[in-house]
This record gives structure tokens, sequence and C-alpha cells, in this order.
């Protein structure tokens, strides 16, 4: 455990410019599209949730999660590359599990940072566009429309804002599996090779159809019903493969010398 | 000394740091700071005291699907509290009614015997083209303007489960004849396409539907139907029915098939299930106005010629006693009311003044087991709408109404629409069979919520529509259209 907590802090070190990339794309295109809706005359009454909830907010972060996602790979990438599964990891003195979970917690790391910043610009963004959305409201007499907006009101029927952050209390497992869950399956595409990274490919899809279909629910209702829980196990399978099939690969993969 | 902060240990551990602050100041945000006067009771006038022994309560929700997430208030003898709410909301239970056609059991097999018949075959391509079936069929047609008309209740099960019943309630001659079609489809020699005969009577519909006049309401297991056969078709006499025993569509089709399309067995639409059990026969010539179930009582407003009725039973269609609503004009302003109170049931009538006018009385029923235990009724200054709700008080010496407060809004230019923006309620006591308001207050929600708009041009209306609608909600306890 000695030589794992410096490994965690070396790769994120290693993702630090293309994670800030990420975050700084995603923070400009959300901002640039809520200012500008916010100035429509048809959109000047809508609340931020509705503004950020179905004029592409959603997208756009989860193209920055995908995108940190990928980033966050860096280390597997730059050191495994396409013919050997981590060949310069290999040679650290450390057992290979403490490779897996360093790699596994420096993307749990990235994905974090994302949702902490698309926490804080739904706070951020809420007094600029609520300012431009009443001189808006205003200037075609809608001023009763936008009166009495509270910041509490527009986070609380954001079911994005609802869904990367478990205030109420209720499934509060969903924060982590959704950070766990891509890093603990993602990897397995790098360190896989031959036809079995196809099927590291497969399991990578299938895992991230899941947790979107869980977010998906979890946004529409406000929470989950018995019936949807199944695609949360399935998640946790897919990890669990996941998890020891990366490890086979790492265990049998021998360094170049 | 200067310090490196971008050593891979510091900016690890920062980045955590502020991941975990953000996270953990923002919930606990959420939680400590909700608005605790999302709602206030303003504007109080007259005696307080009049507010006591009465309770409501409701809300400001985010809209989603069974799920329960804003601010709640609960107003007890004029106290009012605000709590935040999370968790799963209790959904009302409904029940639906739909008529259909379908050819008439009698005649079906002479029917299906001249039909006319066709054939078809096709290729499908399935994978982008990589895989391909065939499959071949016949389609049946035929025209007849006898038609059977039949029945489904849908409701909502105490299990949670929509619930059906199918039951025919008449034979009818249509001016114009109807074609039916039935498909009898086949994969690698396997039926797979089971379709009845069924129509589509579209042009028709004004026809059949003008034929009955219909109410539903849930009952504890089951449904309850109100229907006039206002063309006296025969097969059905005009009542009450109560129906039971539901299947739910997996049941449904799972039943056996009872008829045949040419030689292949299918299940048919005169294919009824459930139980129906009439209780009540309506006089010749009426007119239904609301149905109404409580607790364990049923009750019907209906009009008939001499004049305004209550009709009330319990659930099983015992204990069954008519009310004369005195005073009240067939020909005025005749329909059922919400009410606060799961045990009352409330209606507003028009009645004429000594000086020719007209005034309208609001009629709040107390019942047990079917029977009526108390009533009131005052006479509001505004005119009841389908958003007003009533309750009495435990004395009947007391009537409080509820309405909406809406304010109709101007839609931008470019949209040319208008919108009904909810601000809160009219809470107003009134002393029984009088128009003495003795309390009047509002109850002011903190945040003004949409909840519908006036027809504009509505492509252009349609993301404005769509996103305020989705976004809260203001609820009244056990109230449907509030």
């Amino acid at each position: 455990m000695k030589s794992m907590l410096p490994l965690t802090g070396w790769n994120f070190y290693m993702v630090r410019r293309p994670l800030g990339t990420v975050l700084a794309v995603m923070l400009l295109a959300e901002t640039a599209l809520a200012l500008f809706c916010a100035t429509r005359p048809a959109l000047c009454t809508l609340g931020q949730s509705a503004l950020y909830g179905n004029l592409g907010g959603p997208l756009l972060f989860l193209a920055a999660y995908l995108g940190a996602l990928w980033a966050s790979l860096r280390p597997l990438a730059m050191t495994g590359g396409r013919s050997r599964a981590g060949c310069t990891l290999l040679t650290l003195p450390m057992p290979r599990w403490q490779i897996l979970l360093a790699q596994v917690l420096s993307s749990v790391l990235s994905l974090a940072a994302v949702i902490a910043c698309q926490l804080l610009w739904m706070v951020v963004i809420y007094w600029p566009t609520t300012a431009i959305q009443a001189a808006v409201a205003n200037a075609h007499n809608l001023g009763d429309l936008v009166e009495q907006r509270s910041l509490w009101w527009e986070l609380a029927a954001n079911p994005i804002f609802n869904l990367l952050l478990p205030w109420q209390g209720g499934a509060v497992w969903r924060l982590p599996l959704f950070l766990l869950a891509p890093a603990l399956i993602a990897p397995g595409v790098l360190l896989q090779r031959g036809k079995a990274r196809f099927g590291a490919v497969c399991l990578t899809v299938a895992g991230a159809l899941l947790c979107l279909a869980l977010a998906a629910v979890y946004a529409a209702k406000q929470g989950y019903d018995s019936g949807d829980l199944w695609m949360a196990g399935a998640v946790c399978l897919l990890c669990l493969i996941s998890w020891f099939w990366s490890l086979r690969a790492l265990r049998r993969a021998v360094p170049i010398q | 000394m200067k310090q490196n902060f971008c050593h891979p240990g510091r900016l690890t551990l920062g980045a955590l740091a502020v991941c975990l602050a953000v996270v953990l100041a923002l919930a606990l945000t959420m939680r400590l700071c909700w608005p605790r006067d999302a709602f206030s009771l303003t504007d109080l006038e007259g005696d307080t005291a009049a507010l006591e022994g009465f309770a409501l309560g409701g809300g400001l929700e985010i809209d989603t699907n069974g799920h329960q997430l804003g601010v709640r208030f609960t107003m007890q003898d004029g106290q009012l509290t605000n709590t935040l709410t999370t968790g799963r909301s209790s959904a009302l239970q409904n029940a639906w009614i739909g008529f259909s056609t379908a050819l008439p059991a009698a005649q079906r097999e002479a029917l299906d015997a001249q039909a006319a018949e066709g054939k078809y075959s096709e290729w499908n391509s399935a994978l982008m083209g990589l895989a391909q079936t065939s499959s071949s069929g016949i389609q049946r047609s035929v025209s007849t303007d006898q038609v059977e008309i039949m029945l489904t209740v849908d409701y909502d099960a105490p299990d949670g489960v929509v619930r059906s019943v199918r039951f025919p309630c008449g034979q009818l001659t249509l001016s114009q004849p109807l074609t039916f079609a039935a498909e009898i489809g086949y994969r690698d020699g396997e039926p797979y396409v089971r379709q009845d005969y069924t129509a589509n009577a579209s042009e028709q519909w004004n026809e059949i539907s003008q034929t009955w006049e219909s109410r539903t309401a849930v009952l504890a297991d089951g449904a309850v139907v109100a229907l006039n056969n206002t063309g006296d078709v025969p097969g059905t006499q005009s009542g009450l029915y109560l129906v039971g025993d539901g299947l739910t569509q997996s049941e449904i089709l799972a039943l056996p098939a009872d008829a045949t399309v040419g030689d292949c067995p299918v299940q048919s639409r005169t294919l009824a299930y459930g139980t129906v059990h009439p209780v009540w026969t309506m006089p010749q010539g009426g007119k239904l106005v609301d149905l109404v179930t409580t607790g364990d009582s049923i009750a019907l407003f209906y009009l008939d010629d001499s004049g305004c009725h209550l009709l009330t039973m319990d659930q099983q269609g015992g204990n069954q006693q008519i009310l004369d609503l005195t005073d009240a004009l067939p020909d005025g302003n005749f329909r059922g009311l919400e009410t606060l109170r799961p045990d009352e049931v409330a209606c507003a009538t028009e009645e004429a003044q000594p000086d020719g006018g007209r005034v309208d009385r609001v009629q709040v029923f107390r019942l047990a087991a079917g029977r009526i235990t108390a009533q009131g009724s005052c006479l509001p200054d505004q005119i009841p709408t389908y958003d007003t709700a009533v309750a009495m008080s435990e004395d009947g010496s007391r009537l409080l109404t509820v309405s909406s407060v809406s304010d109709l809004v101007d839609l931008p230019d470019s949209s040319g629409g208008q919108l009904i923006w909810k601000k809160g309620c009219t809470l107003e006591v009134w002393q029984q069979g009088t128009g003495t308001a003795l309390c009047t207050a509002q109850l002011k929600s903190q945040r003004n919520v949409a909840k519908g708009w006036s027809y504009g041009r509505w492509n252009e209306l349609w993301p404005m529509g769509r996103l305020l609608t989705r976004d809260l909600s203001l609820t009244l306890d056990g109230i449907n259209t509030f």
C-alpha cells in the first residue's frame, strides 16, 4: 500500500492537462449554451434546470465524463500501449493488484473532478442566467414569470443536479457506482490484447449503457423502483468480472526487458 | 521557500479535498437551506377562529414519476407548517373507461364466411440486410351496419397494477356500414399475427359515442361505472354497475381463443372478462353529472325530469338512498366538486332568486357506509370552478372552500399564446346555509407554477409548454385537478 498512493498521485498528475482541457471545454460550452438560451424571449421564463436539462447540458456533461475517463486511462496507454499491457508499470516493485487499484483510484478522482465542476457550475451560472432572463422577461412584460426564483428551487428542480448529488438521502449508492463502474470496467480495453480486447470493449459498452439507463431512470423518476435495481446489480457484476479479468491480464503480462 | 503545488501528491490530495468539499458543502446546503417559508398564510380577514377544525395539505412538488421531492405544507386549525419532503408519493387511484366496436358474436360465423380474403407475402430484412425472413398472411374484411359495442374499464388495483374488465353493452345499428378487417400472418408456416376483426370507426365515432354517457370511479378493489344509454340501444340498461376481478394485460393475452378467422383460432373482440354487477337502474331520460367514491361509499349526482338528485350507496351496492337537491335548477350549473375530506362528496348547483336572478350554491354531504350522516351548504361569491375543493366542519356549521389563484399571462409576441400561472389558493370559510364569509385568507406559494398554456401557434410554444409543465406542480392532497 505504501507505493500505491504515490502511484495514484502520479497517474493523476499525468492526466492533469488533458483533464483540465476537457473541463475547460465542457464549462465554456455549457456557459455559452446557457447564456445564449437565456437571451431568447421564448425561453426567458424557463428555470435553469429546464435550460440545462433540455437544451444539451446533459449531453455536454456526458461527453466530458467520457472524455475525462479516456484521459484518465492515459497512464495505461502511455506505459502499456497497443502491444503489451502496462509494460513499464509492470517493473514497479509492487503487487499487480495495487497497480490496477491505483489506476482505478486516479480514474475515480478524474471523474469526481468532472462532477464537482459540473455541480459548481450549476450554482455559479444561476446568477448570470437569472439576471439575463429577468431583463429579457421585463422587456416582454413577463416579469411576473421570473419573480421569486430562488437558487434552492433551481437546484432542487434540476434532475441532473439531483442525479449527481445524492442530497436527499435515497439511493446514495448511485454516486459511488457512477464513479467506480467506469473506472473499473474501462481499463480492460487497454489491458487486454487480441480477441480479448474486443470482449473488453463489449463489456465496457454494456456497462456504459447500463449506467446510462440507471441515470436516465433516476432523472425521470427522481428515484428507483425495485424493478430498476437489476441494472445496478448487473453493473456490479460487470465491475467484478472486469476487475478479475484485468488483473489476470496484468499478472500474465511480462515486462519488456 | 517556494512550494511546488504541482507535486503529484499535493495535486492529488488537493483535487480530492476540493471534490469532497464541493459535494459535502452542496449536499449540506440543500438539506439545511430549504425554503422554510415556501408557503405562507397571508391576508387573513375576519374571525380566524373559523379555520379551526379544518385540515388541508399539499405542496410544491417536482414533477416526477411516483417520487416526491419538494416542500410540503399542512394547515391544521389555521396553523401552517412547511416541511421538506423526499421519498415516494402516494399516487391517487384512478379508473378509465373506453368503448370499442366488434362484430356481433351471434352473426360472427356468417359474416366471417362471407368475408373477402386477400393474401400477401413479403421479405423482411434485419441486421442491415444480412438476415432475411419471409412471411405471408391473409387479410379478411367484411362490412356490416350491426356492431357490438364493448366497454372496457381499466382501474388501478390496490397492488398498483392496472386491471381491466370488458363486457358487452349492446348492439348498435349504424347509419353507414362499418368495415372490419382481420389479419393472420404466418412465419415459417406458424401464425405469428392473430388479429381479430377490427374496425377503424373514426367516421362513425360520433354516432357511437353519442349513444352512451359514462362516468367511472375506482373502488377499494374494482371500479364503479355509471352508464346512461342515451341512444336507447337494446341490451344495456342505464344505471350503476360494479366491476371487479379485472385481469392484467398478461392475463388477458393468456386467455384462450374463442373464435376463428378463416381456420385460425383467435381471441375475439367480444371476449368478455372480469365481473359486472348492476346495482341500480337509472330513470329514463336522465343525465349523469358526477360519480364519486369515498372510503366506503359511492355517490352519483344525476338529473332527471323531476330535478337534481344525489344517489348514495355503500361499495357493495347496499344502503341505497336518493336525495332530491331541492331548489336546484335542472337547467343551471350542476356539477360535482372536489372535497378535502375522504368521506365527503360535494356539488355546485344553481338556484333561482326571488328577484329573478340566479345564485350558485355549494352543497357538501358526509357519507358513512352509503348513508348521508351530515350535510351543509353555502352561497360563495365566486362561481366554483373545476379546481375548487370544499370541506365541512365536524359539526356541519361551517364550510371551507379552497380555490386556486391563477394568472393568465401573455407569452412573448413570437408565441402568441397565454400561460396559466398558479400562485397559491384562496381559503374562505362560510357560515352554513348562507353567503356570509366568516374568514378569508390567501395561501401563497413562494414559487409560482405554470399549469398549462392556452393554444397559440403551438409549434412555437412547444419548448415553453414542455419545459414549464415538467418543472414543478402545485398539489392539494387527494385532489387530481388542483
